[in-house]
């Protein structure tokens, strides 16, 4: 019969080593993917439960480049299961929450612009909403999307000429006008 | 508006940017939640993170097959109807035909690359095709053949001339790994494209594409195109639930020309309900008219109830957006923006919800 006990898991100092690795890599581009999409509360706790499953399954996280659009999926998939109901707040998020608090909203955002942006964005199909904010918030390639959201690279950047072609439509039927210069595409 | 000023325009709108994250001080508490973190037990059972949006996203093609059944069969009976010569099993409303009568009817011949999207747009018009790791488009153009050469030639490589139906067509890659592909059509110039994909299996593609007629056309329409025509009905159920001002003009809100997505409508139908109510409140409240102050904030708080809203709302932000806007007005703590929360306003409702748009 099979000693159950060689299938737990263990953490060696190589593990932990690896594992504070991954986190100072990208602790806070996740708190950034989370606060640009939710509550500082619900930020925090998506930073924490990412990492707590990648703690857990450590194996299963790829190496180099591709951890970061696995991380992102995880705390994509995080987010949209985060129940208001069964926050599991701990003394620990709660103190970064609170750092959280400090950090001062971007003026920019307040825009009429922004606040226009968002009205656009938000009407949207969801999955479009999520591939434009993930290449241009995030700065995700197309291929680190795909990886993210378990997509064909080819798919990803046929939607996202399209969400840009819909957002593009949305926008020039409000009444404002742009007022920003003109920029670089994000990431494609 | 270029791809480059929306990608800006997007950037720009974040709430939070990640030089702010660097700059705030955040280091000592990040550390103590990776200490905590470590201290986890790595065998405690972790909850699977499946993705809840594409659960119903999968779910939707049941629900879009039913009701097509509906819709074709009330377009067969109801509404005024026309087939198209003996191939012909579907008799379409006439709108459908009319849309089929300007656009190119050119399928991929292959049930694994369904049709799953078409549109027109202000230069012409495009449809996808969607396999089940690549997507393809097919456009319709306004510009002549050599002018749409010539502006797909800078900075891409031209890769020669491939058949496509019974002529053949200018095909150029372009720096991603995408390839497109040009020509004439009935006088119309056509440009189908897909990949990343390698030239020969770009190559077979163009291959397989066929022109058919207008009934076979719209049998393969996905319900986003058929849909249109039930947008009226569509309109009068999503409202059903929704209280409105008397003089609310729900005739207006037929948005076939710009929207073909269930969400969308959804969203654009609800907003134009609360944005009814708001000018009655933001009217009402610049005048000292309490009693319909209160009916206007009355009503917008029965949102929390309205089944559109309920039904979108685990799919984006919409929903969450309107009921801020309900609580706002009914003495919550305000708007949310990225200087925290403020007071509503004409000009905020005009932007957060597209009110200008609403005809309110």
């Amino acid at each position: 019969m099979r000693d159950n006990r060689q299938l737990r898991r263990t953490r060696s100092d190589s593990d932990r080593q690896c594992f504070t690795a991954l986190y100072h890599d990208h602790a806070l581009a996740l708190l950034g993917y989370g606060l640009r999409r939710t509550s500082n509360e619900d930020a925090v706790d998506m930073v924490s439960e990412t990492f707590a499953v990648a703690w857990r399954r450590l194996q299963d996280v790829p190496a180099g480049d591709g951890a970061r659009p696995w991380l992102f999926g995880v705390a994509r998939n995080v987010l949209l299961n985060q129940g208001r109901s069964n926050r599991r707040r701990n003394a620990l998020t709660q103190r970064l929450v609170a750092a959280v608090e400090q950090v001062a909203p971007d003026e920019t955002a307040a825009s009429d612009d922004s606040l226009l942006m968002d009205a656009a964005l938000k009407r949207l199909d969801p999955l479009d909403q999520e591939l434009l904010m993930l290449t241009c918030w995030e700065g995700l390639s197309p291929t680190e999307v795909a990886e993210a959201l378990d997509m064909a690279a080819g798919t990803v950047r046929s939607r996202l000429h399209r969400a840009r072609k819909n957002l593009r439509r949305l926008l020039e039927s409000t009444h404002a006008a742009p007022t920003t210069t003109p920029g670089e595409r994000c990431n494609d | 508006m270029t791809d480059a000023e929306i990608d800006r325009r997007l950037t720009d709108s974040a709430r939070v940017t990640d030089d702010q994250l660097v700059q705030a001080n955040l280091a000592e508490s990040l550390d103590d939640l990776l200490v905590g973190t470590m201290a986890l037990d790595p065998n405690e059972r972790v909850q699977p993170q499946t993705p809840v949006l594409e659960k119903k996203r999968f779910a939707r093609p049941l629900l879009a097959a039913a009701s097509i059944v509906v819709i074709l069969l009330m377009a067969a009976i109801a509404v005024e109807t026309r087939s198209d010569g003996p191939d012909s099993s579907t008799a379409y409303a006439s709108e459908l035909i009319d849309f089929a009568e300007r656009s190119p009817k050119i399928l991929i011949d292959d049930v694994s690359w369904p049709v799953v999207r078409a549109d027109e747009t202000e230069y012409g018009g495009e449809m996808s095709f969607r396999s089940t790791s690549d997507g393809a488009d097919l456009h319709w153009r306004s510009e002549t053949l050599d002018e749409l050469i010539q502006s797909r030639l800078v900075d891409n490589v031209d890769l020669g001339i491939l058949p496509v139906l019974d002529t053949s067509a200018r095909v150029i890659q372009y720096r991603s790994g995408e390839i497109t592909a040009l020509w004439e059509h009935d006088s119309t110039t056509l440009e189908f494209r897909a990949g990343p994909v390698d030239v020969d299996t770009f190559a077979a593609l163009l291959r397989q594409l066929r022109t058919v007629d207008t009934g076979e056309w719209l049998d393969a329409m996905p319900p986003s195109v058929i849909d249109r025509t039930s947008q009226p009905d569509a309109i009068r159920e999503i409202l059903a639930d929704i209280p409105v001002p008397a003089d609310f003009a729900a005739n207006d809100l037929d948005t076939s020309a710009v929207v073909s997505d269930e969400y969308q409508l959804k969203a654009r139908v609800t907003g134009a309900a609360a944005c009814a109510w708001l000018d009655q409140w933001f009217t009402a409240t610049e005048a000292g008219n309490v009693p319909a102050a209160t009916e206007a904030a009355a009503m917008l708080a029965t949102s929390t109830e309205w089944t559109a809203l309920l039904d979108i709302a685990d799919e984006g932000r919409w929903s969450e957006t309107v009921w801020q806007w309900a609580d706002a007005v009914n003495g919550g703590p305000g708007v949310a923006t990225g200087g925290g929360p403020q007071p509503p306003t004409r000009e905020m409702s005009a932007s957060a919800l597209s009110c200008s748009d609403q005809g309110s």
